[in-house]
């Protein structure tokens, strides 16, 4: 009997680390993304402000319908602590400074986050203008909260 | 009979709450500057639904530096779904990149007042953009009953 406790419960651990998935986020945020073309590009940048433990983010991009429009089989980053983290629409073009590329497949929308263990994780997205140099800083929200 | 009219006057005060419900119903109040509605410079608003089960009703009135509405009232009400996001534009014809509902607005600039009728999660940026540079400008929204 104890053996087959110790089975579930070694279980129940595993399914917990291993099959934690977007749904089983503790916190959830959005922010937008804007112009996936040509010149303008989107980096979305996560700052881990835990200065002890890992979480785990998702990020999914949606369309102006709230439809995905990124890949959700590969959106999951260990995010470590003090560690920060970047996103962005553009691929990379011989430019190794890029981080994690998203490939998206609207040219704007929003961008949904959702942290596994609810960490203070701080979002902000930059919309970039590559021929100007203009860059946009846009804050994030709590998906939770709002007017 | 009585559990009749009851029902009935039931239906009726539903359908008045849902229907008729307008700009001083709503649950949640926002603002945000616009700033330059010239061919050079427009505002884009943008409002996210963050809830992913409810819908809303948004409406929004833009006002001159006097707090006077510059925008149609008449026509002010959007319907917001789940996990939606609108967009409005001072511009009469924007970029075809930014799929925006053209607000007429008589001021050139002043700020944008906004309600949700449910008080839902709506989420809102403010972008303004200088066509000729490229440049864009994000404004943080505030609630409306906060404030210093």
């Amino acid at each position: 009997m104890r053996k087959v406790l110790l089975c579930i419960f070694a279980l129940l651990l595993i399914h917990t680390t291993l099959f934690a998935n977007w749904h089983d986020a503790r916190s959830r945020g959005l922010i937008p993304f804007w112009i996936n073309a040509g010149h303008f590009y989107t980096l979305l940048v996560f700052v881990s402000g835990n200065e002890q433990t890992p979480d785990t983010i998702h990020v999914r991009f949606c369309d102006d319908n709230g439809y995905f429009c990124s890949d959700t089989t590969g959106d999951m980053f260990a995010i470590r602590s003090r560690d920060m983290l970047a996103v962005t629409t553009k691929r990379k073009s011989g430019n190794p400074r890029l981080p994690v590329w998203m490939p998206t497949t609207a040219s704007y929308g929003y961008a949904k986050f959702r942290a596994r263990d609810g960490l203070p994780i701080h979002a902000c997205a930059l919309i970039i203008n590559e021929l100007s140099g203009a860059t946009m800083v846009v804050p994030a929200y709590n998906q939770d909260t709002g007017f | 009979m009585l559990t009749r009219l009851f029902v009935i006057a039931l239906a009726l005060l539903i359908l008045t709450g849902a229907s008729l419900a307008d700009w001083d119903d709503a649950a949640g109040r926002g603002l945000i500057p616009f700033w330059i509605n010239t061919p050079t410079h427009y505002t884009v608003l943008v409002f996210i639904n963050g809830s992913e089960e409810y819908h809303d009703v948004l409406h929004l009135r833009f006002c001159n530096t006097e707090g006077d509405f510059c925008s149609d009232t008449t026509s002010d009400m959007f319907s917001i779904r789940d996990d939606e996001m609108l967009m409005f534009s001072t511009r009469e014809n924007p970029p075809p990149l930014f799929n925006c509902t053209h607000i007429h607005v008589t001021a050139p600039h002043g700020y944008a007042m906004f309600r949700p009728l449910s008080g839902g999660f709506i989420h809102a940026f403010a972008f303004i953009v200088n066509e000729i540079t490229g440049q864009l400008v994000t404004v943080p929204v505030h609630y409306q009953d906060s404030g210093f």
